[in-house]
């Protein structure tokens, strides 16, 4: 958690509205001489820090609502404990929060309190809910739990660490064709699932699609992030009765830029206005700027509106026949000249993704797929810090919230995707036993079993330390295997990962090396999107050591790095070759804990075997 | 305590048989490995190294460990090293304290996987149940031996039954 840049004048303090501060100061929705100003007001007035925050209009009313749940972190929902603020829109807001039954983090959504007699937002809320507890699909957010708290209708769902894709254009001109159709195709299947369930998105746009790191054992080609959809809360069932819908009056119909020409007229609309959105967002990740960019809404609804499709004459005259014809289809202001179905969508985005491919003289054998490509280059640029508790840089799920009436028709779509999933096959063994050195596996330099202050036994390896660790399971033939390690840095320490040969003809290949607060990849490793920069971490501290997990497996030909949980990077190897990893405290002491090895075998062998595998 | 360990034997410069077992559950031990004769010169930081441990011999001795020294390889040039280690920093002792043990075939060699051009430099403490409480093992002709005082504190540390902590 980020530190206080401000200290209160005489703490220890623990009244209420010092606390206000602290807390404001914490979320970084305050700045320090803000806070001086707040309290020398709040004293002088005989108000509340709250209401001399709100009077000095040094807070918006959504923040003070914000600051005071967080005041009582636990008071919100039962079984939670509100960590930070992630974001906040027009309606509400999405905490951090710790599920104290089963340890681990979560995105609340709630609303704020002038919305909370708004029984519109409050039923959009509990529409979203419904709308994605139906959903099941590794590119849909996962809802955990709902209901009304203290007055608020609250959502408990997946945490996704990552940006939007609003985010990630932002950062450059544009986005290649490539990655603009790996991210499409990814949004189209999550899309064709939810379609099978006869919903319909409506509001797909950038804001409204975060990209995050692949989760442990779905391979993805490097620099290309993993998509999860967001914000279902435009999203309406074809059975439900109209009885049950809720009124678009005097709401938002979509978002103007994006929004299908059909759903401005009637909100009974199908996948292809979804479709339509997409191709929307295609423009504007192929153009770096939305459609219609240099319109107002209002006009741009106006233009929509009478059958004025010129915006997409903007599309960018450089890219290849296969993206113009596709982004055309997608986008004919007419839905029954519009590709109609996800089957097909996605046949035809995997087409002119083999188009690019082979226009880019990529191989074809998976091997190669990604290597050689320009995009991820360009991709690498991204950086996203770890730093959740700055509200926007970690998005649980867009908070915009309007209501629209919608009425689907239901459409099966299959869900082609082409990753494998790679599962553990038996019981992780364990490579060190906390009392031995595992001498088949040094290398080089000092190695000792200790106890760290946690009280953990881990094997302590000074500086120039090295173990190798052959990528095989016990008795083995398959070099598919997981090895996992926490590593903690004690002090100034400096750990590196690498592969080795047992061939000397065979280079060495340097990937990932870790610091106390950082994870940083290395010349041999492709970086996963948001590790092209590295990857921060809160530092460890004596009284509360901290491990940071590593997770380095090779699937058929490749190695995926997990760091924490999240994708890291991979890297292609020659599975004669670099058959084992190294590691090295290349600075101080670092010490290693939970340090095991266990089979992977790929969930679904016949989609192994898929030219579509990567 | 690692599989084979116990199963370890070499003979010392007089011929007698010494096995790792005979320690277990008795004395601590501290295996050091030197790098033997290549290159035409005997490894001089191994030489340093075995005078320090003949010049703290008491001290190890009263925290209940031997020191067994190994020479790997043929036992060409074995009486120069015992010379060499007999000549400590502020003395010179009539006899190396601790045995000697000779590695011939590289059987001990080969078991820690420390082969080199004979050995890579290398130390292990390993406590009275057989675990080794400290792995060393240097890249050849280099000086960076764990210190005399790194080793005591493992094995006090091993002789209290509890491990040191890491800051």
């Amino acid at each position: 958690m980020s530190q206080v840049a401000y200290e209160l004048p005489g703490q220890p303090s623990e009244q209420p509205d010092d606390r206000f501060v602290q807390v404001a100061l914490q979320q970084r929705l305050l700045k320090g001489q803000h806070a001086e100003h707040i309290l020398e007001y709040s004293k002088k007035e005989s108000v509340s820090v709250s209401d001399a925050a709100l009077a000095l209009s040094l807070l918006e009313p959504h923040e003070v609502d914000a600051i005071e749940l967080l005041v009582h972190p636990k008071q919100l929902i039962p079984g939670f404990e509100l960590l930070g603020l992630l974001g906040s829109g027009a309606g509400g807001f999405v905490f951090r929060a710790r599920q104290d039954a089963l340890q681990r983090d979560v995105a609340i959504k709630t609303i704020i309190t002038s919305a909370r007699s708004s029984t519109l937002r409050q039923a959009r809320m509990q529409r979203e809910a419904h709308a994605i507890a139906r959903l099941q699909h590794p590119h849909i957010v996962t809802v955990y739990d709902s209901g009304y708290f203290r007055g608020r209708y609250c959502i408990a769902m997946e945490l996704v660490d990552g940006e939007t894709l609003t985010q990630l254009i932002q950062r450059h001109s544009q986005l290649s064709e490539y990655v603009t159709w790996q991210i499409a195709r990814q949004v189209a299947s999550a899309l064709a699932h939810a379609s099978q369930t006869d919903i319909v998105h409506r509001d797909i746009k950038p804001g409204n699609i975060l990209l995050t790191n692949a989760p442990s054992g779905i391979q993805m080609e490097a620099g290309i992030p993993f998509v999860k959809v967001v914000d279902f809360g435009l999203a309406f069932s074809s059975d439900q009765t109209d009885s049950d819908q809720i009124t678009a009056t005097g709401t938002t119909l979509g978002t103007p830029a994006y929004v299908a020409p059909e759903q401005l007229q009637d909100p009974h609309v199908d996948e292809r206005a979804d479709i339509y959105s997409l191709g929307a967002t295609v423009f504007h990740m192929l153009a770096g700027h939305p459609p219609m960019s240099d319109r107002s809404p209002m006009q741009a609804i106006l233009h929509k509106s009478i059958g004025d499709d010129r915006w997409r004459d903007q599309f960018p005259d450089s890219l290849s026949a296969g993206t113009v014809a596709l982004f055309q289809e997608m986008t004919e202001a007419d839905p029954e000249r519009r590709t109609g179905n996800y089957l097909d969508l996605m046949n035809r985005i995997d087409e002119v993704i083999r188009e690019l491919k082979v226009a880019d003289d990529i191989s074809s054998q998976p091997t190669d797929h990604g290597l050689k490509l320009s995009v991820p280059e360009r991709f690498n640029v991204v950086k996203t810090k770890r730093s959740w508790t700055r509200p926007g840089l970690l998005l649980a799920t867009a908070v915009i919230f309007a209501l629209i009436p919608v009425f689907l028709k239901g459409s099966p779509a299959s869900d082609s995707s082409a990753n494998v999933t790679w599962i553990t096959d038996g019981l992780p063994y364990s490579l060190f036993d906390g009392f031995n050195v595992p001498i088949e596996f040094q290398e080089s330099g000092t190695w000792i079993p200790i106890v760290a202050s946690d009280g953990s036994r881990v094997l302590a390896g000074q500086s120039g330390g090295r173990l190798r660790i052959p990528m095989r399971f016990r008795g083995s033939d398959s070099s598919n295997t997981r090895i996992r390690l926490g590593v903690h840095f004690p002090a100034e320490s400096q750990f590196m990962v690498s592969t080795v040969s047992d061939s000397p003809n065979v280079n060495e290949m340097n990937l990932l090396q870790l610091t106390a607060t950082r994870a940083t990849p290395l010349s041999d490793l492709r970086p996963s999107p948001s590790a092209v920069e590295g990857v921060d971490f809160e530092p460890s501290q004596p009284e509360d050591v901290v491990f940071q997990r590593l997770e380095i497996s090779r699937q058929r030909g490749q190695i995926v790095i997990n760091v924490n949980g999240d994708l890291f990077g991979t890297v292609r190897v020659n599975d004669a070759e670099h058959t084992t990893l190294r590691f090295e405290s290349t600075r101080g002491t670092v010490h290693l804990a939970d340090f095991d090895i266990v089979q992977l075998i790929p969930e679904s062998p016949e989609l192994s075997t898929s030219p579509d595998v990567r | 305590m690692p599989v084979g360990l116990d199963g370890l034997a070499f003979f010392d410069t007089q011929g007698r048989r010494v096995t790792l077992e005979s320690y277990l559950g008795k004395k601590n031990v501290v295996l050091v490995f030197t790098e033997g004769f290549g290159g035409g010169m005997l490894c001089p930081f191994c030489k340093t190294q075995t005078s320090r441990l003949v010049a703290n011999y008491k001290r190890f001795q009263e925290l209940d460990t031997e020191i067994l020294v190994v020479y790997p390889g043929s036992r060409d040039h074995l009486d120069e090293f015992i010379e060499a280690a007999k000549t400590t920093d502020s003395r010179q002792v009539e006899r190396v304290p601790f045995p000697l043990l000779l590695d011939e075939d590289l059987v001990a060699v080969d078991y820690f996987k420390i082969t080199s051009n004979l050995a890579h430099p290398s130390t292990f403490i390993i406590d009275k149940k057989g675990d080794i409480r400290l792995a060393y093992v240097g890249a050849d002709m280099t000086a960076d031996r764990p210190s005399v005082k790194a080793i005591l504190n493992v094995l006090a540390d091993a002789n209290h039954g509890s491990q040191p902590g890491a800051e």
